[in-house]
């Protein structure tokens, strides 16, 4: 099912370069560390939580890219990468809407 | 109100960081001007680890250079240090493979914007203490030279050095379970990218973690632990490196000649590295953990290379690559001398003075451009005279991309100028007889001397199984068959 929706959405993305290449950058190099900074910082400005994406976005994708290899022998191709990322983007983003809907409804 | 909506932006720091990021873009995208492929031998070898991951899919891969299978990080004959920077190549690949860009674009374009990360991890360290734009503005500076490397390459080094200011700033202001996580996550990962900024961080953390112990002992355990677990892991793996990195402490080591070694204060400049020595001054004089913390990092980071230039003890990448770590920390620290400088309150004494007395709201703005236009005067003409090695030139590159569009996989061994050939894997995907990665081996040797004479010695093709020669001068041997200028491969391949 994810393979038949990605598999139809590359050929567009494969036409488009610039596109693929800044969607790429930033699903690479930011929007998983930035998910997780939500819920690691709180107290953090700007520019503060924008470097520290960046840095956790670089380790957490790394990271669990190659021990998912090690451990499940799951290969490095494209289509797996991706989850993978999608997966790292999204794991923090339910506990954080909890943590946000607790802190409403407290002040509420 | 739209006048003042203006002011607030002219003053606030985002404003002012733009020109400070564009002179960092600027200064590490000097050697890639006039050079559209990898320079330094480390960025080709980078580029062939990364495509092999690739194509294998996997952390167990065959040696793209010479064909020895790679049994990821529980090591191989090569030793596991060889592969302490995997990490790095696998994050170029999986951006290679994600984003779709070239790695021609990539590896010219990528150092001066990973650049921009590292000096705003500068500028966050600085930010909290008042000194964030000045630690960029130092931060900026830091050089890059063939022998001690810097932010120009796209090397495992500088994907590490970002997490050394990024550790320190997290370290300083939190103290939450997440925080000693995320700083937990950042070793692993250096551990992963390049080892040895592993061991940098710790060298650059301890004095912060002890000097912490006496006002907050329980974070400081907790950073320390945080740093700590991520090498007690990995123990069992790399027990034996470890033994053997620790012995060679207590043995006298020689300096490596074939690496230039530039001195810090001369590369980085005179007048930023005054600024240093006035910046460690001022956070002495500030104290406080934080402040004590980031000039005793430096001091031990100092003491670290001095010991090993001066008494040759020490671990030989560790004062290599410290040349990096000691310039991140003297560009923060500088900062803080930038900033005593920009606060500097003239004693009321001298305004009796009617020069001073009237130019008193002025001064400290005029001395901080004129020291800015100083080192900018004496660190931008270092920078542009700065040389470089090309590896391969455009008819290289064409040859290297036609090979691999036109000769088979029954073709996968290549003899050619030793110093090209980490290139010709990087692109080509095939083995070389010899590389120079470092310095010239006796098969370096062997195979210019082949080239030399002609490519006569079929008898030494068959027995190293070399299929393809690329060669600029002719060949003169009937069992080679020319299939382009340059590029011939073994005749009756079987």
């Amino acid at each position: 099912m994810i393979k038949q929706i990605i598999d139809s959405a590359l050929p567009f993305i494969d036409q488009v370069p610039f596109l693929r290449a800044i969607l790429g950058f930033i699903l690479v190099f930011f929007l998983p560390g930035f998910t997780w900074t939500l819920i690691f910082f709180r107290r953090v400005v700007l520019i503060e939580r924008v470097v520290l994406s960046f840095g956790l976005s670089i380790a957490l994708v790394t990271l669990t890219v190659c021990v998912i290899n090690l451990l499940f022998d799951i290969k490095i191709t494209g289509l797996n990468t991706f989850l993978t990322i999608i997966a790292i983007t999204a794991i923090p983003v339910v506990p954080y809407c909890v943590m946000r809907f607790v802190v409403n409804s407290e002040k509420s | 109100m739209l006048g003042q909506h203006i002011k607030n932006i002219a003053k606030a720091d985002c404003f002012k960081l733009i020109p400070i990021l564009a002179l960092g873009f600027y200064l590490t995208f000097i050697p890639h001007v006039e050079y559209q492929y990898p320079l330094h031998v480390d960025e080709w070898s980078q580029l062939a680890y990364s495509e092999t991951i690739l194509q294998a899919g996997d952390m167990q891969f065959t040696e793209p250079f010479h064909g020895e299978v790679v049994e990821g990080l529980t090591g191989s004959e090569y030793g596991l240090g060889y592969y302490l920077s995997i990490g790095s190549h696998l994050f170029w690949g999986i951006v290679h493979q994600i984003t779709g860009i070239p790695w021609l674009i990539i590896y010219r374009y990528f150092p001066s914007l990973f650049f921009i990360l590292i000096i705003l991890a500068g500028y966050i360290v600085g930010r909290r203490q008042g000194f964030g734009l000045e630690a960029a503005f130092f931060t900026c500076l830091i050089p890059t030279t063939v022998g001690v490397l810097g932010p120009a390459f796209l090397v495992p080094v500088i994907l590490a050095l970002l997490f050394i200011p990024l550790v320190l700033f997290v370290a300083f202001n939190f103290r939450t379970v997440w925080s000693y996580i995320v700083i937990f996550i950042f070793t692993c990962f250096l551990l992963l990218a390049h080892a040895s900024t592993a061991v940098g961080l710790v060298i650059a953390i301890v004095p912060y973690v002890l000097i912490a112990l006496k006002g907050n002992w329980k974070h400081s355990l907790a950073v320390a632990a945080a740093l700590f677990l991520p090498f007690v892991a990995p123990l069992p793996w790399i027990f034996r490196l470890s033994v053997t990195t620790v012995q060679s402490l207590f043995e006298s080591q020689p300096l490596v000649e074939y690496v230039v070694l530039p001195s810090i204060i001369e590369v980085y400049g005179y007048l930023p590295a005054a600024f240093c020595i006035l910046g460690v001054i001022v956070l002495m004089k500030r104290g406080g953990s934080h402040n004590y913390g980031l000039a005793s990092g430096l001091l031990l980071m100092l003491a670290m290379m001095v010991v090993f230039y001066q008494f040759h003890y020490g671990v030989p990448i560790m004062f290599y690559r410290g040349f990096m770590y000691t310039m991140v920390l003297m560009g923060v620290i500088a900062g803080a001398g930038l900033m005593w400088l920009k606060d500097f309150v003239i004693p009321p004494r001298f305004l009796r003075w009617p020069v001073l007395a009237w130019s008193k709201n002025y001064i400290n703005v005029t001395l901080l451009l004129l020291c800015v236009a100083l080192v900018l005067a004496t660190t931008i003409p270092n920078r542009l005279s700065t040389s470089y090695y090309y590896m391969i030139d455009d008819r290289d590159y064409e040859a290297f991309v036609w090979i691999k569009e036109n000769i088979g996989e029954e073709y996968n061994k290549a003899i050619l100028d030793p110093w090209k050939a980490t290139a010709f894997t990087a692109i080509t995907g095939k083995k070389v007889y010899s590389r120079i990665q470092r310095y010239p081996k006796d098969t370096d040797k062997k195979a210019t001397e082949f080239l030399r004479e002609g490519c006569k010695d079929t008898e030494f093709l068959r027995e190293s199984d070399i299929t393809i020669v690329y060669s600029l001068v002719d060949c003169n041997n009937p069992d080679l068959i020319e299939l382009r200028p340059h590029i011939y491969v073994v005749k009756n391949l079987e």
